[in-house]
């Protein structure tokens, strides 16, 4: 997978490419406009992830171009800006997601996972982890074969999990990915444990192997022990 | 008291002295010039009367005319002032009388002449009437002239006061006045008319240097939170250090919240930022509600709704996701384990009730920016001035009460079709 990074700041990129630099994908990063925009026309992308505001053009004119001469990458906005306008143009426009400044890296790496997911039509939509199996698009969840019946917050969870394995999890992110920008107004997500502990409950009960561990204090983390 | 009353009625004490002094010296100078006139008349009289009594003839004329013999009475002779009773009636009535010796055929007589006059009283109380019916006239005139004034050259000031009544510095409409011609009020206009203008100025200035370092946050934001992510994944961190980092994390999300707050709260200034659709009350409360599921069963609270009326509002989804988000999320958030929240729509009024902690919160300020309970020091406070702000944009009105130990809010939308 080849994943283009349009981003001016440079730590920014930096911590975006060292975070999802784990999964095997080969990262191109532009720090320009002009950079990016030669990138695109040299190199096919399966993703790229564009800053809007860049200081020698508008990421909306990379998109554009982008969906003329590489339909089939994905693409997904990052911007400071959090103006309706720009989210509905760039949607418009062809972008499959849009995203916000500041995020969480978590919930990117997800998005990108999801935008790959989506945009490779070959029908396998099942994400594997060992005995666990996902299908995305049937939200069916399957361990050792046997099919487990989650609630949508646990299915959910347990995805952005899957997106995101061998990762520190915090409370938040989990509580952003999943009940969204709303559930930043409490201060209390110790329900989060609850549904945790019923999703691994139901996955060790078909005899599926408990890969979740509590990071005490911060939050979780998947992972083959 | 308005100004042209103000104005009137110094003007009318100060009339009312000049009246007085007036009537006082007129009434002074009557009588002086009629006192003279007397006198001189009186002396005339006298003086041919003394002429015709020293030709022989008799002459006696009571009470105008009188001769008395002078033999043993003390008498000195001049004018004055005498009250005598005239045989018309019987009340005594003011003379003026001249008096000399008179020799008549070698006998001594005191020779008096009178005259009627008017009396001092008659002539004080006729002035005094004229001048209070003159000062009624003219306070009539007075009060004719100022309703004339109010309506006629006060126009041009009420419609400025109209004007800057509805003047809002978030509107970006800088006062203009129609011209007068009256200078005072031309004065008063431009000056109205510069001030409205630095304002939006300013506040436009304010507004866009508040946006702009808002933005200017978000980098630097999205730059500390991803590092500190990335530290999070580091193997070699022990226990204590994650949960440094992770309060480090947390504190940049807040940080990052009051900063989101505070652009929306920009936004909100402008109405036509915002799409508006048709949207049942009921409807989007329960989808916030269902948003909320867990946070009310994790403090398990009880929850009563109660949709007696179906109210259809056009305005903007989100914001209104936003506002009851806000309200409800409170009435969750603020309340005890085992609580109670109940949730009304009636008419066109939203209700919703909460149990909760009673402190001292001053109904007056529940609104405003930053204020926060005495006791609560984790609450960001912009969530209420986010749903004062919002309601404003729509003209619903909001108030909150505490009854019975329940925290109540009172929605009132604006229903439309």
């Amino acid at each position: 997978m080849k994943i283009l990074v349009i981003e001016d700041e440079k730590e920014l990129a930096k911590s975006i490419v060292e975070f999802i630099g784990k999964e095997n994908y080969t990262i191109d990063i532009a720090n320009k406009f002009s950079v990016a925009d030669e990138k695109i026309s040299f190199y096919e992308y399966d993703c790229a992830l564009v800053d809007l505001m860049l200081p020698d053009g508008t990421g909306l004119d990379l998109v554009k171009q982008l969906k003329k001469i590489q339909p089939k990458c994905g693409i997904i906005i990052i911007t400071a800006k959090n103006t309706l306008d720009d989210k509905l143009t760039g949607l418009d426009l062809g972008a499959d997601d849009y995203l916000t400044k500041p995020f969480h890296l978590a919930e990117l790496n997800a998005r990108i996972k999801s935008v790959i997911r989506r945009r490779n039509f070959d029908g396998n939509n099942e994400i594997v982890f060992n005995e666990i199996v996902v299908d995305t698009e049937k939200h069916e969840v399957k361990v050792n074969e046997n099919i487990v019946e989650l609630t949508r917050r646990e299915f959910d969870i347990l995805l952005f999990f899957l997106s995101n394995k061998d990762r520190v999890l915090t409370k938040e992110s989990i509580v952003e990915h999943v009940w969204g920008d709303d559930a930043n107004a409490f201060d209390n997500f110790d329900f989060v444990y609850t549904h945790i502990k019923n999703l691994r409950k139901k996955i060790v009960e078909q005899g599926g192997n408990d890969y979740i561990t509590a990071i005490y204090g911060v939050g979780y983390k998947l992972s083959l022990k | 008291m308005k100004l042209i009353n103000k104005i009137s009625t110094n003007f009318l004490i100060s009339a009312f002295i000049v009246f007085i002094s007036i009537s006082v010296f007129l009434y002074l100078s009557v009588e002086k010039t009629l006192k003279d006139e007397t006198d001189e008349q009186l002396i005339n009289t006298y003086h041919k009367i003394a002429e015709r009594l020293n030709k022989g003839e008799k002459i006696s004329f009571p009470p105008f005319v009188e001769i008395i013999p002078a033999s043993g009475i003390n008498f000195s002779s001049g004018f004055k002032d005498v009250y005598l009773n005239s045989n018309s009636d019987d009340s005594d009535e003011p003379f003026r009388q001249y008096s000399s010796i008179i020799n008549i055929s070698g006998n001594n007589y005191i020779l008096i002449v009178r005259s009627s006059v008017i009396e001092k009283e008659d002539m004080l109380y006729t002035i005094i009437g004229i001048t209070i019916a003159a000062f009624f006239i003219f306070l009539i005139i007075i009060i004719i002239v100022n309703k004339i004034i109010s309506q006629k050259v006060f126009k041009d000031f009420y419609k400025t006061i109209d004007e800057l009544d509805n003047f809002s510095i978030s509107e970006n409409k800088p006062l203009a006045f129609n011209n007068t011609n009256i200078t005072e009020f031309r004065k008063l206009n431009i000056a109205v008319e510069k001030l409205s203008a630095k304002a939006i100025r300013e506040y436009k200035s304010l507004r866009e240097f508040t946006e702009e370092t808002n933005h200017e946050i978000q980098t630097p934001l999205a730059i500390a939170k991803s590092n500190l992510e990335i530290l999070l994944q580091n193997d070699k961190l022990t226990e204590n250090d994650l949960i440094q980092v992770n309060t480090a994390l947390i504190n940049l999300n807040r940080l990052e919240r009051v900063n989101k707050s505070i652009l929306l709260l920009n936004k909100l200034e402008h109405k036509n930022l915002f799409d508006n659709a048709q949207l049942i009350v009921e409807d989007e409360i329960k989808n916030v509600l269902l948003n909320f599921s867990d946070f009310i069963t994790s403090k398990n609270l009880i929850v009563e709704t109660k949709f007696a009326d179906k109210i259809s509002i056009n305005a903007n989804r989100s914001l209104i996701n936003i506002l009851l988000s806000n309200l409800i999320s409170n009435a969750i958030k603020h309340n005890f384990d085992n609580g109670k929240v109940s949730i009304e729509l009636k008419n066109n009024e939203l209700t919703i009730s909460n149990t909760g902690k009673i402190s001292n919160i001053d109904t007056e300020k529940y609104f405003e920016r930053f204020y926060k309970e005495p006791t609560s020091s984790d609450s960001i406070g912009l969530g209420l001035t986010i749903v004062k702000k919002i309601c404003d944009l729509y003209n619903y009105k909001i108030k909150y009460n505490l009854d019975n130990g329940l925290h109540n809010l009172n929605l009132f939308f604006t229903v439309s079709g």
